[in-house]
């Protein structure tokens, strides 16, 4: 129960902000005057190997341990692939940021766009972000 | 491996069978030629895959096929492009996505 409350206690106080990637484009301020714009999406992640790993180091009895184990070792197996962040469950959160973009800025002309990829993380658990940053030539 | 193990195993990759990731977003080309959003503008969109087996991925020709089916899909002029490059993990394997959208002035 100690080592519960205690990784419970690290988990929360190790929340961490996690930057992925960053890309800038072109910033026009000769065509009029600007007004910042944001667009945000995020979706809930979590990396289910690290919490049966934690589990299993956490399991009193050495038979719940090894299968605990196993566990953790089958969910690697079955979600191989390259990752950003941890793994979420739906891929479609950030499908509609470009029309989301679009509609915030009445005249359609914007610049200074800041394509920002980020993560808040809680341990095995994290919000992943995609935020897009940007100023509406007015 | 008993029973009790083999089911929780089933149910595991039932529940977290799976999952994705998303690497990339970006946008660019709003500039100051992009027209308002009007009745004559439409946003277009391309997908295309990449399965990989095992780490072995020969080619990122699925890319060049993205771009040319959105390009296909417009005959006016294509503005302000957006990119998301994500995978979808897998049993030994993934799959490599990429979405393109613009923005259709015609």
């Amino acid at each position: 129960m100690q080592k519960l409350i205690l990784v419970s206690a690290l988990l929360l106080l190790g929340a961490c902000a996690r930057l992925d990637h960053v890309q800038i484009g072109d910033i026009d301020q000769s065509n009029g005057a600007l007004s910042p714009i944001s667009v945000k999406v995020s979706e809930n992640g979590v990396e289910m190997a690290v919490v049966a790993g934690v589990a299993a180091e956490l399991a009193s009895q050495s038979k719940r341990n090894q299968q605990l184990k196993e566990i953790r070792d089958f969910l690697a197996l079955i979600n191989m692939g390259p990752r950003t962040g941890n793994p979420v469950f739906f891929d479609t959160y950030a499908q509609n940021v470009l029309d989301a973009l679009y509609q915030q800025c009445a005249s359609g002309k914007i610049t200074g766009i800041r394509n920002i990829r980020e993560g808040k993380t809680y341990g095995p658990v994290s919000g992943e972000i995609v935020r897009i940053d940007a100023d509406c030539i007015l | 491996m008993n029973f009790k193990l083999v089911f929780t195993l089933a149910f595991t990759l039932l529940v977290t069978g799976c999952t994705h990731s998303i690497h990339m977003v970006h946008t660019d080309g709003f500039g100051a030629s992009m027209t308002p959003k009007t009745e004559s503008t439409k946003i277009v969109e391309a997908n295309s895959e990449q399965t990989v087996f095992l780490f072995f991925a020969f080619d990122t020709d699925y890319v060049d096929q993205a771009k040319a089916d959105l390009e296909s899909k417009c005959h006016g002029d294509l503005q302000a492009i957006s990119t998301q490059y994500s995978t979808s993990h897998g049993f030994l394997h993934w799959t490599n996505k990429i979405l393109m959208k613009g923005i259709c002035a015609s």
